[in-house]
């Protein structure tokens, strides 16, 4: 206790400081770029892009940030509403705007996009104006979250490419190789396998519907998914039969050691996109899901993932408006 | 010392956040006439420093970044995992870049243009210690280059372009552009901007908002607003030298701890300046004993390792801005460092 109160009395005085000599504060700003007061010079242009920008809370924790694409629809990013829930409990999705909060039900979702589609009860919101136009790099860009200044601010890094598809990968080392049984000697710390209660020393009999003999067999049956997918795992461990549900990661999912403090939070499905705008706005995994706005406030895609130390993914507006089309398309049954 | 591509440092440190600069009021929508609006001389205002004020000086800013990235990125190069800029000096095209890329001279390099055009070089001397280098470029043809300018002449808050490629290059994927501002102009030791780089950076340009080379990326640590680039001044300096193909280590020996000259105490919440003789040259600068330490060079002061990261960036001899708490009130102070 003494120790909180000693901080949070230092914290109280510095701010103070700060707030009496305004010449002083310029100096003490960590980053200058995405200041408070840079940002608070995008309030009039992130203004209508707020109206379109919801949070979407699952069983009322905040999983990402959702843009509103019709009055009653919502894209956000798939991964964050799934990601390694331990209920197995059917999720209760809200999406907050303001004061208002509406029932979700997700009604479609994109794997390789990673995007996902709510449907909201009762709601009618207004939603995004796109901007089809590709601004040259450099332009500016704000992410807003539906506060009066935008979360972060960047510039457009290059024009829109084709971001490299990733394998899927489940975080794991195996004691043998090849003919050898599927062993771990390894659950890669922040790896798929890890986050789903694996641990060294399980004998993996199942993946998928895969029955494992090998670990050469594992190794096939990781290659015939896409990150993001969930696939139910069997494992032998002291003679007991246990069964996991991993979601697949990328193959950036477990950060090399020492590389986390560097590079801060990313987002756990952050590659196997097609195209994507590059901008250079320091997010955090569950502010992905928003718009992003060019200056002129319209909506230039929707950023997806934060892929590293420097690297914010958004999909461009295009992208989203044909993956709406397709996932209300009802053809597929699931 | 560690570098981009190498090892990462982690250091990470929470952030304080403060402004409470007033913004003046905010033009509405029309946005033509408001671009034409912002002067030549306001926008070169804001270039060297200051923040922009609406949406128009915003615009104006923005197109000059846009024309900037345009008229600087074909002379940025890739090399193998890393990055590098073209220029041009007594008829010969030369790549800046950093030490621990090129590591040592004579050594075949594969440079891959903007353009996609492979062009053949090789190293020649590296400073380890500055973190600088230079590879000649041997294929002939007009190379892109860019103007080479003076990072002595950075002030703190003026805004910079940083290209380069982060993890490497990319197919498809031109060098990511980032803009930024500078956070420290050191006298000596790396420049600092909040251009975030990675890995793959390293080598890569930091440019004014002329367009000039002002900074070789370099090393980055748990902080997002902390990238370090090396002076371009450090290499022009050395110019001769590298061409030579000199190759300088880096200092092997470990740095000499600095401190203040008094004892700081560790503990609950922020270390206390306990005891301050009276003939100390700290005591002379100010500090009286039972001082909080709350901020160093505008860092946020929690642990010794706090202060050890800030003093990592001084020399001894140069002065350090710190506040500290004093009878509940905040009190600027600037200390001389000494070595321990």
């Amino acid at each position: 206790m003494a120790t909180k109160q000693t901080t949070l009395a230092a914290l109280a005085v510095s701010l103070a400081v700060a707030t009496m000599a305004a010449p002083l504060t310029a100096q003490r700003m960590r980053t200058l770029s995405q200041s408070a007061t840079v940002r608070k010079v995008y309030a009039p242009i992130v203004q209508t892009a707020n109206l379109s920008v919801v949070a979407v809370h699952k069983n009322g924790e905040q999983r990402s940030l959702g843009t509103c694409v019709a009055a009653d629809l919502v894209v956000t990013k798939y991964s964050e509403l799934e990601s390694n829930t331990k209920t197995s409990k059917a999720a209760a999705l809200t999406c907050k705007r303001g004061k208002d909060t509406f029932a979700a039900k997700l009604i479609g979702f994109d794997r390789p996009s990673d995007l996902a589609l709510l449907r909201l009860t009762d709601a009618k919101l207004t939603p995004v104006q796109w901007q089809p136009k590709m601004p040259s790099t450099g332009a500016f860009l704000a992410s807003p979250n539906g506060d009066k200044s935008p979360l972060g601010v960047g510039i457009l890094a290059n024009p829109p490419y084709l971001h490299t598809r990733a394998k899927a990968f489940l975080g794991i080392q195996f004691v043998e190789r090849g003919q050898g049984p599927a062993k771990l000697e390894l659950a890669v710390e922040h790896g798929a396998a890890r986050a789903a209660g694996m641990l060294a020393g399980d004998l993996v009999t199942a993946f998928g519907d895969q029955e494992i003999a090998s670990a050469e067999d594992l190794r096939d049956g990781i290659g015939s998914y896409q990150p993001g997918d969930k696939v139910t795992v069997k494992v032998k461990r002291d003679d007991k039969e246990l069964t996991f549900v991993v979601m697949l990661g990328t193959n950036n999912s477990a950060p090399q050691s020492g590389q986390e403090d560097v590079w801060g939070d990313l987002s756990d499905v952050r590659s196997g996109f097609q195209q994507v705008i590059q901008h250079d706005t320091v997010l955090k995994p569950k502010d992905c899901g928003g718009p992003v706005v060019d200056l002129t406030g319209k909506v230039l895609g929707v950023n997806i993932a934060r892929a590293g130390r420097v690297e914010t993914l958004a999909l461009p507006a295009k992208t989203v408006q044909q993956l709406v089309q397709k996932l209300l398309r009802p053809t597929r049954a699931k | 010392m560690t570098r981009l591509p190498l090892r990462l440092v982690s250091t990470a440190v929470a952030a304080l956040l403060v402004a409470t600069i007033p913004v003046a009021s905010i033009p509405g929508q029309d946005q033509k006439a408001t671009t034409a609006a912002v002067s030549d001389s306001r926008l070169a205002e804001i270039l060297a420093g200051d923040d922009p004020e609406n949406l128009a000086e915003l615009q104006a800013m923005q197109n000059h970044v846009q024309q900037l990235v345009a008229k600087v990125l074909p002379a940025t190069v890739s090399l193998p995992g890393a990055s590098g800029v073209l220029v041009h000096r007594d008829n010969q095209s030369y790549v800046l870049c950093a030490a621990h890329v090129t590591l040592l001279a004579d050594q075949r390099m594969s440079i891959t243009t903007h353009a996609g055009k492979r062009l053949r070089g090789t190293s020649l001397g590296a400073n380890h210690r500055s973190d600088v280098s230079l590879i000649r470029v041997s294929s002939r043809g007009d190379h892109p280059k860019v103007e080479i300018g003076k990072s002595a002449e950075l002030k703190r808050g003026q805004w910079v372009l940083m290209l380069g490629h982060p993890s490497g290059k990319k197919a498809g994927r031109s060098a990511p552009a980032r803009l930024g501002r500078v956070q420290r102009v050191p006298e000596s030791g790396y420049l600092v901007t909040d251009c975030t780089m990675q890995a793959g950076d390293s080598g890569g340009p930091l440019f004014d908002m002329q367009g000039r080379v002002v900074g070789i990326n370099s090393r980055i640590n748990g902080n997002l607003a902390m990238n370090m680039h090396a002076p371009i001044d450090a290499l022009m300096d050395q110019w001769q030298e590298l061409l030579d193909g000199k190759v300088t280590e880096s200092r092997r020996r470990r740095p000499p701890r600095l401190s203040f000259g008094v004892e700081l105490t560790y503990g609950e919440g922020c270390p206390v300046f306990e005891k301050v003789p009276k003939n100390s040259r700290a005591a002379k600068a100010g500090l009286k004993a039972g001082d909080r330490l709350l901020e160093m060079d505008g860092e946020e002061i929690d642990t010794a390792r706090s202060v050890r990261r800030v003093f990592r960036d001084f020399r001894s001899g140069e002065h350090i801005n710190i506040v500290v708490a004093r009878d509940g009130k905040g009190v600027e102070l600037k200390l001389p460092i000494v070595t321990e």
